[in-house]
């Protein structure tokens, strides 16, 4: 069993150090906003040049695995997303922290996170070779439908304010418009600023409509909050039963998860919000989601973590990297003289095996870090906000800066904390517009690249059957909402009418 | 000050002594004295970046410099932003840049004004060699059968490319030489544009020469290089010079600095890379990336990018008027 080999071979004194530091790096640069894992992945790749490609490649994958899951500790505790696949965890894991559970939110996160990472495990371990071919045969029209289909489910996040909900969804994908075009190549939409060239980077815009807008909707009222909100430590640890009751979220949330993380370039992020909007479509209470419910914390972080697995399969198996930290794999196999791709299952399998072990040993100790940094950090909660709100602008402008070097995103990210607090007053839903933002670039791209190949027809996307299916799926998802609120309020008429005619008969004995 | 200045020479000047090709420290006086910032125009991770900090952290290790190079990536505005930054920066030895040929291809775009004319050249720091290929399965056996499918239905042919950069340019390029024309469909980079042919959803795209070893279980084959002679590793692809289209064309890694920095600071720089480059273990992590180590001086680098000013401009019009027509 050479997988058993590889497990054994982790465990023994310097390849477990080397990856418990692996895993505490990750976590941290996952926490901060701005460092991403991708970066800290580029700076350590020159010290691997010196390590046994075992080794090198143990260090990679578990600060790839730490840093998906460390994002969870800011989004829950102040509302930043420390990697933008947190940006979900933002929205309901503030929202049940600020209600006084930090404990609860961070624990079902962090119990959801370990889920989806030990699932998507389970089908690279199993499946990898089969499933690879997938990743490659879907298309630029196949991959727009996919897009549409999670743009579609906009409409749901809305929360009963469709028009509204809209709005933000519409203002979100302008707001990703200026730059370069990423498909002609020319610039658009930036008004002779040369520092709009680079566009507005999604992560100030999201830094600031969250954590800035949040620090100065609180700063306006800190009069009013000098009353710490009292709040438990309780729920740090996820009872069976919380399995049993989110069991169903967590295994649907995974399996989205890992099936967007085969596709290469689409990613944790989108994966987080498809989890999340399907399971708001499916939920019995879909009106708690954005105001701290917990089956939005357990499908976001399921899903995130769910794409871990699923991103290594078409590396592994074909060389083809889905994201950043992906690429920066690849770049430490190649460098090491290991080329992913059909032979290396053959002819290197000790390193395939101890890239599996790792992305197991990692979750269950990223799990058993992420639970001692909960019970520290949780208690931030517990610090007057005056604390609180000055070390979230610090860590904001940090990351914002961090990013690109740039000043100009510091600029970014408080003009939009400026917005966000608009949006707030005006009760305009923040969800679709992080959605628009973060959805329309690919599906632009998408389906522009399939344009080029059909030169300008759209015919493809009808004529292809995944594509097609796809779009008549998101057609469907489009007027569901509407069914069901048809339904749902023909049944309470008739509930009432069956209900009231009892009580006024009491009423009248 | 010039005391202190003149000090820390001498003490470089008797350190120089004890390294080889420490010299030009000593011949820049003093400097430099404080970290030298080095803006990568590009995301952590890509090859311009891996190289970049091989050679940092050898000149590190060998105190090739009394100061250390900081590397500072800014990917904003597809490298635009990190050009711009060295070139509105001071030229005091202090901010220099290192980029691929998109230094050269951005402005054929009209994304910037400049090309790398608006520096000062410190030296080539890599070189690799770049064709187009197919997967293994695919209707094309060789060049001329791509060149014959062309002329037959023009435009059919799809080529995944990565807009502005070299796989889109170098195959505007070719299908000029050879009279042909392409179909070209965005993709992305190296893994990306792979991704698309081994899906079938394009048919022809330009890679390195070491991506096209790394890719070669996958399908990947090459059907023409774009390099002067048959490349060593690749002894059965022929150049495009062989069958006729002479489309001779490299990527190249360039050290660059703001406009007026003292030539004895750019020489200074230039024999630290130098000296970086012959490290034997930085020798290593080049063969096993594929890139060819040659270093080529400010001066001569500034002779070979000037004339390949006319074709890229030649192309950029292409590209130009492609646009023009799809807007009118």
């Amino acid at each position: 069993m050479p997988l058993l080999d590889a497990f054994i071979h982790l465990l023994t004194p310097q390849a477990f150090v080397i990856l418990l530091a692996g895993v505490a790096l990750g976590i941290s640069v996952g926490v901060l906003p701005g460092i991403t894992a991708g970066m800290l992945m580029a700076l350590t790749l020159p010290f691997t040049y010196h390590m046994t490609s075992v080794n090198a490649v143990t260090l990679l994958v578990a600060m790839f695995v730490g840093g998906v899951s460390g994002g969870l500790i800011t989004a829950t505790l102040m509302r930043i997303p420390g990697e933008p696949n947190a940006i979900m965890t933002c929205l309901d894991g503030y929202q049940l922290a600020r209600r006084g559970q930090p404990g609860r939110s961070l624990g079902l996160g962090n119990a959801s996170s370990v889920v989806g990472g030990t699932l998507s495990w389970g089908v690279l371990v199993l499946l990898a070779p089969p499933i690879a071919g997938v990743a490659v045969a879907l298309g630029p029209f196949e991959n727009f439908a996919i897009i549409v289909m999670a743009l579609i489910l906009i409409s749901s996040l809305s929360e009963g304010a469709f028009l509204k909900g809209l709005s933000a969804g519409l203002l979100g994908m302008l707001v990703s418009f200026p730059g370069i075009d990423e498909s002609s190549g020319m610039l658009r939409l930036s008004f002779g600023f040369i520092a709009l060239e680079g566009g507005l980077n999604s992560l100030p815009v999201i830094l600031g409509v969250f954590a800035v807008s949040q620090v100065v909707a609180d700063a306006l009222n800190i009069e009013e909050r000098t009353d710490a909100i009292e709040s438990t430590m309780r729920g740090i640890f996820v009872s069976l039963r919380d399995y049993a009751v989110h069991g169903w979220n967590m295994l649907r949330s995974s399996l989205i998860g890992i099936w967007i993380g085969i596709l290469p370039g689409v990613g944790a992020t989108i994966a987080s919000i498809v989890a999340y909007t399907t399971a708001k479509n499916l939920s019995r209470d879909p009106d708690r989601f954005g105001h701290g419910s917990e089956e939005a914390i357990v499908a976001a972080e399921s899903a995130n973590n769910a794409t871990t697995g699923g991103t290594l399969i078409p590396l592994l198996t074909l060389g083809i990297p889905g994201g950043l930290t992906d690429s920066i794999l690849l770049g430490a196999l190649v460098i090491h003289n290991l080329q992913p791709g059909p032979l290396l299952f053959k002819n290197n399998p000790e390193i395939v095996n101890t890239i599996f072990a790792t992305h197991l040993v990692a979750h269950f100790a990223m799990f058993a870090m992420m639970t001692l940094g909960i019970t520290v950090f949780a208690r931030l909660m517990r610090l007057p906000r005056a604390f609180i709100l000055p070390m979230v602008i610090v860590f904001s402008v940090l990351g914002a800066f961090a990013l690109n070097n740039r000043a100009f995103d510091i600029g970014v990210m408080l003009a939009f904390g400026m917005l966000g607090v608009l949006l707030e007053l005006a009760k305009v839903p923040l969800a679709p517009f992080v959605v628009g933002l973060v959805l329309a670039p690919v599906a632009e791209a998408e389906l522009r690249a399939g344009l080029m190949s059909s030169a300008g027809s759209f015919e493809p996307l009808l004529t292809r059957p995944i594509a097609c299916t796809m779009l008549l799926l998101s057609a469907a998802l489009f007027v569901w909402p509407f069914v069901r609120e048809r339904r749902r309020a023909s049944r309470i008429m008739a509930l009432d009418q069956a209900g009231t005619s009892p009580v006024n008969q009491g009423g009248i004995r | 000050m010039t005391k202190l200045t003149r000090r820390t020479a001498l003490k470089l000047g008797a350190a120089a002594g004890l390294m080889p090709f420490g010299l030009g420290s000593a011949r820049a006086a003093g400097y430099p004295e404080k970290p030298v910032r080095t803006i990568i125009p590009i995301a952590p991770g890509g090859q311009t970046d891996v190289v970049l900090r091989l050679l940092q952290s050898a000149i590190d290790k060998q105190k090739l410099l009394p100061q250390p190079l900081v590397v500072i990536n800014n990917a904003a505005a597809g490298g635009s932003a990190g050009t711009r930054l060295v070139k509105d920066s001071e030229p005091d030895g202090y901010t220099i840049g290192v980029f691929h040929m998109g230094l050269l291809t951005a402005p054929a775009m009209s994304v910037v004004d400049y090309d790398h004319g608006a520096f000062e050249l410190i030296g080539q720091i890599g070189r690799t060699q770049v064709g187009m290929g197919c997967m293994n399965a695919s209707r094309f056996k060789s060049i001329k059968d791509v060149v014959a499918a062309a002329k037959a239905k023009p435009e059919t042919i799809t080529v995944a490319m990565n807009i502005g950069l070299l796989p889109h340019f170098v195959p505007l390029m070719f299908q000029q030489d050879a009279g042909i024309a392409f179909r070209y469909v965005q993709a992305g980079g190296g893994a990306v544009r792979l991704k698309s042919l081994l899906g079938n959803h394009t048919e022809l795209s330009l890679f390195s020469g070491p991506e096209f070893l790394l890719f070669k279980e996958q399908g990947l084959r090459p059907l023409v290089m774009f390099s002067e002679s048959r490349a060593p590793e690749l002894p059965e692809v022929p150049t495009a010079k062989e069958i006729g289209a002479g489309t001779v064309f490299e990527e190249r890694i360039i050290a660059f600095a703001p406009k007026g920095t003292p030539r004895g600071r750019l020489d200074a720089v230039a024999a630290a890379l130098k000296a970086a480059m012959n490290d034997p273990e930085v020798d290593a992590r080049y063969k096993g990336l594929g890139i060819d180590r040659v270093f080529i001086d400010g001066p001569k680098l500034k002779e070979i990018l000037d004339g390949l000013r006319g074709p890229i401009n030649k192309v950029g019009d292409i590209v130009k008027k492609a646009r023009a027509e799809k807007k009118g």
